[in-house]
């Protein structure tokens, strides 16, 4: 639940904002580019007051939209916790795993130089999936608290929105579409890394074993085909794994970010505000034109 | 509270500015008539006089109707609350 405090400040910040327009408007000044800024601030102060008073009407739209996409997605794990911890017991055992063999082959004198071009070729991959996993443990620790702050931070945005002379109109739009689209789109990450490694490793390595197996009922020696083939598998499970768990995230992310900034662009961040030198040099810009004429 | 505190502020600053805007509001209507009923011969300054006024007028009415709302929205509010 939002506090009421919050949605009253956006309220009053917004009010102010619609009598300053009408107090601009007002003025019984000759030069019209200051006064064009009163309908300005009144059409800003009323979209304010209706995002304002639409914040409720948001937060039952988002839920509504979560479970609708949860239900449509043919993800295989319904919570993303499931999910998760699977991501990182697999990215924890790669990690282990590749650590382990470096580090056996290197304790041996003979195996040495085998081992320094095992941890040259290796060493990007672990490096890599060091990163993965750091970043899939920042998301599962902001999945954990995004469920009840994502409506605060909305409510912030909509409160710079509703700032005045349109100085936090950027910051607060893309507060607003970064909260929306992150609760929409984070929880189901997870699910859909999970989904990304078992099409692509089913299709790339398991397939063509159970294709060989189903082949060789007829023909036993067929099996033969099997000991090229699982090498190959193994990579191509490597390669899914690599892809879903360690680039998917960060493609994802950039997805992520391209749809905040088109919602940000579509709430109003594009518009800009009045400048300073507005006020100043637009009224001397007209009276000396007056004067020239 | 802080955020309290910060509202209340800025309510009376919106009061302070209502004040202000009928009280350009009754200028701008004077300077606008004693623009438009003048005897000279500028038909600028005329037009201006009558700029001054529509526009005083205008806003004023858009205060008004946006005050009726927003009181409305809040006596819907607050049935709403005693209702429930």
């Amino acid at each position: 639940m939002v506090e009421g405090s919050m949605i009253g400040l956006a309220h009053s910040l917004a009010v102010l904002a619609y009598f300053l327009g009408i107090m601009m408007q007002t003025l019984p000044i000759p030069w019209k580019s200051i006064r064009a800024y009163g309908p300005m601030l009144m059409w800003d102060a009323v979209v304010a007051e209706i995002a304002t008073a639409t914040i409720g009407l948001v937060q039952i739209l988002v839920l509504w939209v979560s479970n609708l996409l949860q239900q449509s997605i043919d993800a295989p794990f319904t919570t993303s916790s499931n999910a998760m911890a699977i991501i990182i017991s697999q990215l924890s055992a790669l990690d282990s795993s590749l650590f382990v063999l470096i580090a056996t082959l290197s304790a041996s004198v003979i195996l040495a130089p085998v081992a320094s071009a095992l941890s040259s070729i290796l060493g990007p991959i672990l490096t890599w999936t060091t990163v993965a996993l750091i970043v899939w443990l920042i998301v599962q620790s902001i999945l954990g608290f995004l469920h009840t702050i994502w409506i605060s931070l909305y409510t912030l945005g909509v409160i710079f929105l509703a700032i005045p002379f349109r100085l936090g109109r950027r910051l607060g739009s893309t507060m607003m579409a970064t909260s929306i689209v992150l609760i929409i789109m984070l929880p189901f990450m997870p699910s859909l890394a999970i989904w990304l490694e078992g099409n692509l490793g089913y299709h790339s390595a398991i397939q063509p074993i159970e294709d060989i197996i189903a082949k060789s009922k007829g023909n036993p020696l067929k099996l033969l085909k099997l000991i090229p083939q699982l090498p190959v598998s193994v990579a191509s499970l490597m390669v899914s794994v690599v892809l879903s768990l360690v680039i998917f995230p960060f493609a994802y992310f950039f997805i992520v970010s391209m749809v905040a900034r088109s919602l940000a662009s579509l709430l109003g961040s594009n518009a800009a505000g009045p400048s300073v030198s507005s006020f100043v040099l637009t009224p001397a810009w007209e009276l000396g034109g007056k004067f020239t004429k | 509270m802080p955020i309290e505190a910060l509202t209340t502020t800025i309510a009376q600053t919106t009061t302070i500015i209502s004040l202000i805007s009928i009280a350009l509001f009754g200028l701008a209507w004077i300077v606008g008539s004693l623009l438009r009923g003048s005897p000279i011969p500028f038909k600028e300054w005329k037009e201006a006089g009558h700029g001054l006024q529509q526009d005083a007028l205008k806003s004023t009415f858009l205060a008004s109707i946006f005050s009726a709302i927003v009181s409305l929205i809040a006596w819907i509010a607050s049935v709403l609350a005693s209702a429930a």
